[in-house]
C-alpha cells in the first residue's frame, strides 16, 4: 500500500495516498474565525474554500513552519454514513516523500482517546514508531458542523 | 536532522577531483544512487517559502480546474515528401524495414507499383505519393545513406485488406487530444487534402491526419 509520509518533530507520520487528491504548496490561508485552533484557516482549492488543519497544531499545539517542504494535502474527508466526500486540506511538515508499507504490518494503537482518535493504527520498523492517520477521523464530530455545516442548512 | 550539508559528493564522491573515494561508491555505484546525497537534496526543502512563490501558489490554486476532454487518438506519423501525415494506430498492422518491389508485368495502375513479400505472403506496394500527388519533396534533403536509414514500409489493413507503402521517414505513435484536431480548409483542393480527415500540430509540424476509409476505398479503385 502507499502512504504519503510526513514528519512532526521527529515522528512519522502516514496518511493512505487514495485519500490524497493533491499536494500543493503551503499557499496563504483565509482566517476562519469561529473554527477551532487546530485549523489554520480555509484554503481557496480552485474556487472552492477548503478547511485546512494544521497538524503540528494539532499534536504538538505548536503552529507549522512556513518552510517549501511544508505542504497542503487536500485530501477527501467522509465522515462516515451520508457517503458524501467533502474537501479537508491537511498542513503537514516534511512532506516530501511517498512509502510503500504493508497494511498487515500495523498494529491497532493502544490507547485511543474518545475525542479524536485519528490515530488509528501504528507499525515500528527499525527506525521507530510509524503512526497511520485516519483522515476521517481527523475531524471531531462536534467540529464537523462547523467546517461543513449540515447539508440541510447548506440547501435552505 | 542535520542542517549543515556536508558536500561529501564534491569531496570523495563522483565530483571529486582527488583521489580519494567513498567506500559507499562501491556499493551504490553513483552517488545519485545514495541515501546521504538524496537526504542532502531534500534538505533543501528545508528551507522558508519565498513570499512571491507562495503568493503565485495562492492565486494559481485559486483558479478554476481546466478540464480538459480525455479524448485521444493514437496516431502514428510519418513523413512523405514533404509532408508530414498521420494514421489511426490501428490500421497500421507493422511498420518494416525497406524490401525490394517485384513488378508486376502490364500494370496499368500507376498507384501499384508491385508485390513485395512480407514475411512470406504477397503484398500490395502501393504509391502513396502518387495517390495524394505528394511531391518527392525538396525541404527535406539529405545524403542517399541517410535516406535510406530513415525510410520504412507501412503495411496497412483493414477488413483483410491489405497494402504496404513506402515512407520517408516515421517519428512514431503519438497521442492527440480529439478537439486539438482542426477541420481541413475547404480551400484546398487538392487530392492529398480530399483524403484528409483532419489537421494537427506535433510540435513544430503541420499533420495531416488521413482519413482511413477514404484512403481505403481510394486504394480499392486504383487497383482497376
Amino acid at each position: 500500500m502507499l502512504f504519503l509520509l510526513f514528519h512532526i518533530g521527529g515522528d512519522r507520520y502516514v496518511i493512505d495516498a487514495r485519500k490524497v487528491l493533491e499536494v500543493v504548496p503551503l499557499v496563504k490561508l483565509n482566517n476562519f474565525s469561529s473554527a477551532p485552533d487546530y485549523i489554520a484557516g480555509l484554503c481557496n482549492y480552485r474556487g472552492a474554500p477548503v478547511p485546512s488543519i494544521d497538524m503540528r497544531y494539532l499534536i504538538e499545539n505548536v503552529s507549522s513552519q512556513p518552510f517549501m517542504s511544508t505542504r497542503i494535502l487536500i485530501v477527501k474527508y467522509n465522515a462516515g454514513g451520508e457517503g458524501l466526500d467533502h474537501l479537508l486540506g491537511v498542513i503537514a511538515e516534511n512532506a516530501i516523500e511517498t512509502i510503500v508499507l504493508e497494511e498487515s504490518g500495523f498494529r491497532q494503537a493502544a490507547i485511543q482517546s474518545s475525542e479524536q482518535n485519528y490515530v488509528s493504527k501504528i507499525m515500528t520498523d527499525a527506525r521507530g514508531i510509524i503512526q497511520w492517520i485516519a483522515v476521517d477521523q481527523l475531524v471531531s464530530s462536534r467540529d464537523r458542523d462547523i467546517l461543513y455545516g449540515s447539508e440541510v442548512e447548506m440547501g435552505e | 536532522m542535520n542542517n549543515s550539508i556536508e558536500n561529501c559528493w564534491a569531496t570523495i564522491g563522483v565530483w571529486s577531483k582527488g583521489v580519494e573515494k567513498c567506500p559507499k561508491l562501491k556499493e551504490v555505484l553513483h552517488c545519485r544512487n545514495c541515501d546521504v546525497y538524496s537526504s542532502a537534496g531534500r534538505s533543501l526543502l528545508k528551507r522558508k517559502i519565498p513570499e512571491d512563490y507562495r503568493d503565485y501558489w495562492t492565486a494559481l490554486l485559486a483558479k478554476e480546474g481546466v478540464i480538459k476532454s480525455h479524448d485521444t487518438l493514437s496516431i502514428v506519423v510519418f513523413r512523405l515528401g514533404d509532408e508530414w501525415l498521420g494514421l489511426p494506430a490501428k490500421t497500421i498492422k507493422e511498420i518494416s524495414e525497406m524490401r525490394p518491389v517485384h513488378g508486376i508485368p502490364n500494370s496499368k495502375s500507376n498507384v501499384v507499383k508491385g508485390l513485395v513479400n512480407v514475411r512470406g505472403e504477397l503484398k500490395l506496394w502501393v504509391s502513396m505519393g502518387t495517390l495524394l500527388s505528394v511531391d518527392k519533396g525538396e525541404r527535406y534533403v539529405f545524403s542517399e545513406l541517410r535516406k535510406s536509414f530513415l525510410e520504412r514500409l507501412v503495411i496497412i489493413s483493414k477488413d483483410n485488406e491489405h497494402y504496404v507503402f513506402p515512407v520517408s521517414e516515421i517519428i512514431g505513435t503519438h497521442r492527440i487530444w480529439k478537439d486539438s484536431i482542426r477541420e481541413v480548409p475547404a480551400t484546398a483542393a487538392n487530392s492529398m487534402y480530399s483524403h484528409l480527415a483532419g489537421l494537427f500540430k506535433l510540435e513544430e509540424r503541420h499533420v495531416g491526419l488521413l482519413d482511413q476509409d477514404l484512403l481505403f476505398s481510394s486504394l480499392q479503385r486504383s487497383l482497376v
